[in-house]
């Protein structure tokens, strides 16, 4: 190692700015949330506006609150304790501005676009393929500004945080590239390259890692440097960092298709999926009694610092959403829970107690160095922990009733056999006490994360005049002169000499190796999510028997292909599931149950992952076309309780027949056998609009609406799970 | 034979039994490894607790 000491400056200039942007984009997010949880027992606030539906807006809320809000507190995080840990400037300062305008960019992108029903309805994905292009693009820009500081760094052990943050950015690249292949239609528009279950599959593969590898792994990396920082005590157990970190990257990476218990996805994909899940638990509560035992010594500081409070219940919220997630996954318990606010109220836990706090308490801790002056007010800092803890028990308690409340209730008999409450609505009204209390939980989270922007506000404009430059100093890394294990192979060893490499493999020397060689590390690491992914994937695609055929399901025709993707631009799938799971409540309550091969022509998927409405894939034939009119035109027509909002615009708004063409032509690429729509296209979409419309008006309903959005709709509705019920039918 | 034949043929237990035994050869590797190095990684676990040069504005009064 050269003797010659180096002194450089930090880049905290890009930290203070990926900072502010959390704060802000954390009021926006969790304003959007406190909106939306008020739409659902007062609809009205939609306004009869389309931009400001519970199904539009609802993307809105979890990508800002995962890429907006938790996606800029990663990136502070990264560029203040990379720098750090790795005694090392930024590669480029010109990367690093251009990673924070890019992103913050992206995030006007998605708040401009899905309000306006732009979206592929992938959930956590929504964004379309223009924008996704955007994203690789500056995560490659990320990659290489932190790849190329890791290259000229000062520092030769790699400290586990580092190795969390490389996981993260070489696992969210491939998650997010996968998953997003797509074949534009028109800059605003693309199909899936997947179809039904395996669409299905790739978008939970990707869902549950995105929780794994964007709110779990990074925010482990700042809880491994940032705990430490606020408790002025290294962590408990450096060794049980690094197997926390193995077990954990290893373990998530199976871990999705526990997403799709009693779906139409192979049931051995959802079992294993579902045993990987409960084995995360071990990984998962070791890092967090790590992080609690990182504070031995320590405990008293915790009753009057705001940071460790922050982090202390941000680290119990881990253990107890990490708790709760291999429990959901089983699936017995999966059965009652799924499609109920069960999930909703561990997805908060986790998001406003892990994710939320541990930002909060990085931002309070960051905020003195970063502006260089006091906390404005420690007192409201106090208060914000305060508000905050108490918003998310009452949030959480009060969607855990309802999610409980209504899983029962769907699945309850009486005593001759028949469904207790047949009515899905009876669901519905039972819960909106408690929906009502959600509303307060959230609006006191919402004044707490208030409270905290104003708190780096005023701190923010108590900064010097001139902000001094943060130095450091560090010899600069020679060539390794210490001990390098080898693998040697005797000559004239008893032992053969696979015997020497497995002795070698099982004593891990490499392992010292790779710590101070990350691209070596990066890229086993990178390995691992590849070949566990490909271990799923392969025999998903692979085996046909996974996905039989039905010789009566057919492609939909060119009015019902427009009229699902106006369902998919609504956000339809954000209240109602489309998939009977072959449990009796539900082939009771909705018909036959969902079959693999009823979907192969669905590009994306649109099976939900939530009931605030009924499920939809027998709904086709149930109702006369009018029944659907009225229903989209105002809901409580038909269901006087109902929370669905109004789509009146459906009846007023022209369908755009020019555009069909285009996309039954997208699908033929893709594989469906369209035969001769893909010569007339436009011309069928209008012969069936004109059928549609007609008996509309002989069962009394408006006249002249074969030219507007609703009959592509109700076109596409009627055609729902009816193919499986005609005549010959067979695999 | 095409690829889909071939994994049809298999198995499916194995696609788990494989990355299971791997993960377990590899996992109990690294503890072992581990619980050799203690007082190597115990210095590895003080970076974060280096500061940078010049006062700690976090920590004034």
């Amino acid at each position: 190692m050269s003797s010659e000491v180096e002194k450089f400056e930090y880049d905290d200039a890009v930290v203070r700015k990926f900072a502010f942007a959390t704060a802000f984009w954390g009021v926006v997010a969790t304003l959007v949330g406190l909106l939306l949880a008020l739409m659902l027992v007062l609809p009205e606030v939609s306004l009869g506006l389309p931009e400001l539906t519970f199904g539009r807006l609802r993307p809105l809320h979890t990508n800002a609150a995962i890429f907006a809000f938790a996606g800029n507190a990663i990136f502070a995080a990264i560029y203040y304790s990379s720098q750090r840990l790795l005694k090392a400037r930024m590669l480029s300062d010109a990367l690093s501005n251009f990673h924070f305008w890019a992103w913050q960019a992206i995030i006007v992108a998605a708040a401009l676009t899905l309000p306006f029903g732009i979206t592929q309805s992938k959930e956590y994905a929504e964004l379309e393929w223009p924008i996704d292009i955007a994203i690789a693009v500056v995560w490659v820009a990320f990659a290489v500004n932190f790849f190329g500081t890791i290259a000229r760094r000062r520092e030769r052990h790699i400290y586990v945080a580092i190795w969390f943050y490389m996981a993260t950015i070489i696992t969210v690249a491939i998650l997010h590239i996968v998953n997003n292949l797509a074949l534009p239609v028109s800059p605003t528009k693309s199909y899936s390259l997947y179809a039904g279950v395996q669409d299905a599959f790739i978008q939970w593969w990707y869902g549950h890692n995105a929780v794994a590898f964007f709110l779990t792994t990074p925010f482990l990396g700042l809880m491994y440097y940032f705990l430490p920082k606020a408790a002025n005590r290294p962590v408990y157990s450096y060794r049980l960092s690094i197997l926390h970190f193995w077990s954990l990257v290893f373990l998530y990476i199976w871990a999705g298709p526990h997403h799709l218990h009693y779906t139409a996805l192979p049931e051995w994909a959802s079992t294993l999926g579902m045993l990987f899940s409960v084995m995360l638990w071990m990984p998962s509560w070791g890092g967090m009694i790590n992080g609690l035992l990182t504070l031995r010594g320590a405990w008293h500081r915790v009753a009057e610092d705001p940071v460790l409070k922050f982090f202390v219940v941000g680290i119990t919220f881990y253990g107890m959403a990490t708790f709760e997630g291999p429990l959901l996954s089983i699936k017995s318990v999966n059965a009652l829970s799924h499609y109920t606010d069960w999930t909703i109220a561990h997805v908060h836990s986790g998001a406003l107690g892990w994710n939320g706090f541990m930002t909060f308490g990085m931002l309070y801790w960051l905020a003195p160095r970063i502006f260089q002056t006091k906390l404005w007010s420690r007192k409201l800092a106090e208060v914000h922990f305060w508000i905050g803890t108490f918003g998310i028990l009452v949030y959480i308690v009060a969607i855990y009733a309802a999610g409980a409340t209504q899983g029962l209730m769907w699945r309850a008999f009486d005593a001759t056999g028949r469904l207790a409450y047949p009515d899905f609505i009876e669901t519905v009204v039972r819960i909106l006490p408690m929906y009502w209390v959600r509303v307060a939980g959230g609006l006191l989270f919402v004044t707490g994360v208030v409270l905290g922007f104003i708190n780096m506000v005023m701190t923010w404009r108590q900064r010097p005049a001139k902000y001094e430059a943060v130095m450091d100093e560090a010899p600069a890394l020679g060539p390794y002169t210490g001990f390098t294990p080898k693998l040697v192979i005797p000559r004239h060893s008893q032992m053969t000499d696979t015997g020497h490499r497995l002795a070698y493999l099982v004593k891990a020397q490499w392992h010292r190796v790779w710590e101070r060689q990350p691209f070596k590390l990066a890229v086993w690491a990178g390995m691992d999510v590849v070949v566990a992914s490909a271990f799923e994937m392969i025999p998903t695609f692979l085996i046909r028997s996974n996905v039989p055929t039905i010789a009566s399901v057919k492609p939909y025709t060119p009015l019902e292909l427009v009229g699902r993707d106006i369902y998919v631009a609504e956000g339809c799938y954000n209240c109602h599931s489309q998939m009977v799971r072959p449990i009796r409540a539900e082939t009771e309550r909705y018909g036959e149950y969902s079959k693999p091969g009823e979907f192969i022509y669905d590009r994306p998927f649109q099976w939900g992952s939530r009931r605030i409405g009924p499920d939809l894939h027998r709904v086709g034939g149930k109702y006369p076309d009018l029944w659907h009119v009225r229903h989209m035109e105002n809901p409580r027509s038909t269901t006087p309780q109902s929370i669905m909002p109004p789509y009146a615009w459906l009846q007023h708004d022209d369908l755009d027949f020019s555009s069909i063409q285009p996309r039954v032509d997208a699908m033929a690429m893709l594989g469906v056998p369209y035969g001769q729509a893909v010569l007339h296209a436009e011309a069928m979409a209008r012969e069936q609009s004109r059928e549609v419309a007609g008996r509309i008006v002989s069962q009394g309903g408006p006249r002249h609406l074969e030219h507007k959005k609703i009959i592509a709709l109700v076109a596409y509705l009627q055609r729902l799970g009816t193919d499986i019920k005609k005549q010959g039918s067979g695999s | 034979m095409k690829l889909s034949d071939a994994v049809s043929a298999m198995q499916l237990p194995i696609f788990a039994e494989i990355p299971l035994l791997v993960f377990m050869g590899v996992f109990i590797g690294v503890a072992i490894h581990l619980l050799h190095r203690r007082a190597e990684l115990e210095d590895a676990a003080d970076l974060p607790l280096r500061n940078e040069l010049g006062p700690d504005h976090g920590q004034q009064p």
